[in-house]
């Protein structure tokens, strides 16, 4: 036998054992995008952020219906939320994996809690403690009948503009 | 005045009188080496008297002198790697010149035999103390690697995490910063005073002869930053003849799959162009190249230029010592990337980054004077200075940091009996670093070194060593270690060799990690200037075996460390601190073979390396290691001309990570087993012509090493590479 069918030979064989044991690889994933306004200072152009409030992360909590009767129990809901945004700029794009279904999002700043403290924690662990979130914003679907806040998120899909501006004065409607 | 003149003569008499006593018994043996096969003579091949510190290579032509050589008995050896050894005792008598030929007869397996980092002296592979592995030049041609970050981890046990070398699971990831591996080109050490961190740029991938890598803790004669190994960049001697070398390369990376993924419709790729050139001048041989390297990376802002110009100067006054100067300089200018902008868009960089730039240029230069005084007595002295510096063009900051290093080297080998073999150093490293980044800093750091090797029986023996080590920086205290090493090697057989070993070692912290005061995203890192060297005690047994087709080596270990080094995050303020937390251990095993197939012309080489990571102080696993790592390399000799393989890696899924953990319930920050598969072909058509066509992560896998960093993707790259 010469080289060249050995070659024919070996490859080929070294070439299914080696693809056999590659897998995928990290899995195709799910989740949200959308843009982000913080309110900006009109002579300044910079955005106005209370001392108060250490950081602001986009979050989604289980969908139910009728509505949550109480923000706690929303905040109580909370499945996961985003990186903090950057607080320095006026308007950022967002992502959220998810998983696949529905929910409720919108956006929340934090108080009394370091926002370190926000990332590096497991995300169950702060939905005991309502009192780290304040409601800053809801995504509000634009030409549906779906009530203020609902994002539909299909398995290994994006769902895109996913838009929230953040008000100092926001109310969650429950 | 007269009686002046008189004295004058006949002192000069009497010096030449003495003169011509003492070495009136020397004697000079040549003769020629060659091929067994072919009767062509072989240039390179090393000749030693063995016991002695006398010996020489062949030439062009084959042809080898060694002169001065008292008169007796003595065993000649003969290496050459791809060659069988060959030995033959030679009695030199008071006949002045005497001359002996030899035939070697080649082997299957090429890997060289002889080592030179473990003992920081010349030894068989196999009469080493401890595990040493050893890369030719052969085996990162092939792959065309632009940095030496691309084919290391194709040796067992060794694994690059983002630049920060790991051997047998040793440094975790830090940023890069403080190395627990120490990395020397040709003995001169090679890691930034500032952040101790490798620049794998900065190393060279030309005119390499072979890499060693010491996988154990190397701070009994290497000192800090040695703890966890050893990479030893060895590169070739200048050849004899006159030599131009022109090279051309480029390379493509795939598109990924999804169209999220992608950030350009641009093709992505690299191109490089290397243009040297070497020739001897009588006891000089001279060598000068140049290296451009440019590459648009596979992600966002993973761009990078970069200019080389290396030398390298070697002068031999006479068979008993030589001069060997080298330098090594690179301007770069890379984008940077900490992290990518989304899980959907991991080739992506966060907007606000996407003109992060970061400038950099670094210069070595050392110079190693090698002296025999007798065949029982040489010296080498070496003189390095190692520069680095950079300057961050980023967003949110723009700081800076120039760190120089100039270190001083003398070392002494001795050997008293043919059973014993001295080796004795001192070395002393000053040190100043200029920062806005982490301030700056004065240091200097001094040690002394003693090791002792004896053979106590004719199949054993027992090496035991020290050193002494003082670090210091600006006028905080000053750290001293002591660092000890046992060593035993019992040779059960002609081809078969035990070995066990012991060893302290520790690392000093560098100023990046006292002294950073920075904010990255939201990281903010603080210092601390209360940090420790970190310490540890390692163990192993081992068992080497080799024939003329195959070598396995087969190691058992353990290390245990203390106050070691790690950056947390501070519960009280949430800021990031480098401190001195844990107690841990690694143990392990790992299993190398390499074998040519009987009647088949493939190499194979399988490395499996298992460690077990622990965190003593929590009872948990320690952060960024791989439980499980396999290397499978194979390499089929089609004919003279052409070759083709196969390279496939495999790391277990890294348990734990500092920052981003796995969300169940989201998928977020996903970690997943790493498959790689490589390939490469390489065609010689003509003398000096050769074409390497290499292809990484065949399959196009996507993983994550650190998180938020995604792996290469698939990228294709031929080099051809013409010698004049």
């Amino acid at each position: 036998m010469n080289n060249k069918n050995i070659l024919k030979l070996i490859l080929p064989v070294l070439f299914v054992v080696f693809g056999q044991n590659c897998e995928k690889g990290l899995a195709p994933i799910a989740g949200f995008e959308g843009r982000i306004s913080l309110p900006i200072d009109s002579t300044t152009g910079q955005v106005i952020w209370p001392d108060s409030l250490t950081g602001a992360v986009v979050v989604i909590a289980e969908f139910q219906y009728p509505l949550y009767t109480s923000v706690d129990s929303f905040f109580a809901h909370i499945v996961t939320y985003s990186d903090p945004l950057d607080l320095t700029r006026p308007v950022q794009d967002y992502f959220l994996q998810a998983p696949p279904g529905v929910f409720l999002g919108g956006i929340v700043a934090l108080k009394n809690i370091p926002i370190m403290e926000v990332m590096f924690s497991p995300r169950d662990s702060l939905t005991a403690h309502p009192e780290y979130f304040k409601p800053l914003g809801i995504y509000k679907p634009v030409g549906s009948t779906l009530p203020a806040g609902t994002i539909g998120i299909s398995e290994e899909e994006i769902t895109s503009d996913i838009d929230m501006q953040v008000d100092f004065n926001f109310v969650l409607p429950f | 005045m007269k009686i002046k003149k008189s004295i004058l003569i006949k002192s000069a008499l009497l010096f030449n009188f003495i003169g011509t006593i003492l070495f009136a018994q020397d004697v000079s043996l040549s003769g020629h080496v060659y091929s067994e096969a072919t009767g062509e003579p072989l240039p390179g091949a090393n000749i030693i008297l063995k016991g002695t510190f006398l010996g020489a290579a062949s030439d062009q032509i084959g042809f080898y002198h060694i002169a001065t050589i008292p008169t007796g008995r003595y065993q000649v050896e003969v290496m050459m790697m791809g060659f069988q050894s060959v030995s033959q005792e030679v009695r030199l008598g008071p006949e002045l010149k005497a001359t002996l030929d030899f035939r070697l007869s080649q082997k299957i397996l090429n890997s060289p035999e002889i080592v030179v980092t473990g003992a920081r002296r010349a030894m068989r592979k196999i009469d080493s103390p401890v595990s040493i592995s050893t890369m030719t030049d052969d085996h990162l041609v092939l792959r065309n690697p632009a940095t030496l970050e691309d084919v290391l981890p194709l040796e067992a046990g060794i694994q690059i995490l983002d630049g920060q070398i790991n051997i047998r699971g040793s440094s975790g990831y830090a940023r890069g910063a403080g190395s627990r591996v120490a990395v020397l080109v040709d003995g001169a050490p090679a890691i930034s005073f500032d952040n101790g961190s490798i620049y794998w740029e900065a190393l060279p991938v030309d005119n390499l002869e072979r890499i060693e890598i010491l996988k154990g803790p190397g701070s009994a004669l290497y000192g800090s930053s040695a703890m966890g190994g050893v990479v030893n960049i060895i590169t070739r001697p200048i050849p004899n003849e006159s030599r131009t070398q022109i090279t051309l390369g480029g390379g493509l990376y795939s598109k990924p799959n999804d169209e999220r993924k992608i950030y350009t419709d641009a093709p992505l790729g690299s191109a490089n162009f290397r243009l040297s050139h070497s020739r001897r001048i009588g006891a000089l041989g001279v060598q000068i190249g140049f290296r451009q390297n440019n590459s648009s990376g596979y992600y966002q802002n993973g761009w990078y230029r970069r200019s080389i110009l290396d030398g390298k100067m070697e002068y031999s006054t006479q068979s008993q010592s030589n001069l060997t100067t080298r330098f090594y300089y690179i301007d770069d200018v890379h984008g940077s990337f900490t992290q990518w902008k989304n899980p959907s868009q991991p080739f992506h960089t966060p907007e606000n980054t996407r003109h992060d730039r970061i400038f950099s240029d670094k210069l070595q230069w050392s110079t190693t004077y090698r002296r025999i005084f007798s065949p029982k007595t040489s010296m080498t002295a070496r003189l390095n200075y190692f520069y680095t510096a950079f300057q961050n063009d980023l967003y949110n900051n723009d700081t800076y940091s120039r760190s120089h290093t100039v270190s001083g080297e003398w070392q002494m080998d001795v050997r008293p009996t043919a059973s014993q073999y001295l080796t004795g150093g001192l070395e002393v490293k000053l040190n100043r670093v200029l920062a806005n980044l982490w301030g700056s800093h004065n240091g200097y750091d001094a040690a002394g070194y003693l090791q002792d090797e004896i053979a106590v029986f004719p199949r054993m023996n027992v090496t035991g060593g020290l050193r002494w080590d003082v670090h210091r920086v600006d006028d905080l205290t000053t750290e001293s270690q002591v660092n000890p090493k046992l060593g035993l090697m019992f040779k059960a057989g002609r081809n078969l060799a035990l070995r066990m070993s012991l060893g302290w070692a520790f690392r000093a912290p560098v100023i990046a990690e006292m002294f950073i005061d920075s904010r990255q995203f939201v990281f903010e890192v603080k210092p601390n200037p209360d940090l420790k060297s970190e310490k540890s005690l390692a163990q192993e047994i081992g068992l080497y075996w080799q024939n003329d087709r195959c070598e396995v080596d087969i190691a058992i270990f353990s290390a245990q460390y203390r106050r070691l080094i790690e950056p947390v995050v501070d519960p009280e303020d949430y800021l990031i601190h480098f401190m001195n937390v844990t107690r841990a251990r690694i143990s392990g095993t790992e299993i190398s073979f390499d074998w040519i197939m009987p009647g088949l012309p493939i190499h194979n080489r399988i490395g499996y390396s298992y460690i077990d990571p622990r965190n003593l102080t929590e009872n948990t696993t320690l952060a960024y290691r791989f439980n499980h790592s396999l290397v499978i390399n194979e390499e089929i000799m089609l004919s003279k001309e052409i070759s083709a393989g196969l390279d496939y890696r495999y790391l277990s899924k890294m348990k734990v990570v500092q920052l981003f953990q796995e969300n169940p319930v989201t998928g977020a920050d996903q970690r997943v087993p790493i498959h790689l598969v490589g390939g490469f072909v390489r065609i010689k058509p003509t003398t000096g012509l050769t074409f390497n066509l290499s292809v990484e992560n065949l399959f196009q896998y996507y993983y994550v090493v650190i998180e938020r960093n995604m792996g290469a993707v698939r990228n294709v790259k031929l080099q051809v590479d013409y010698r004049f």
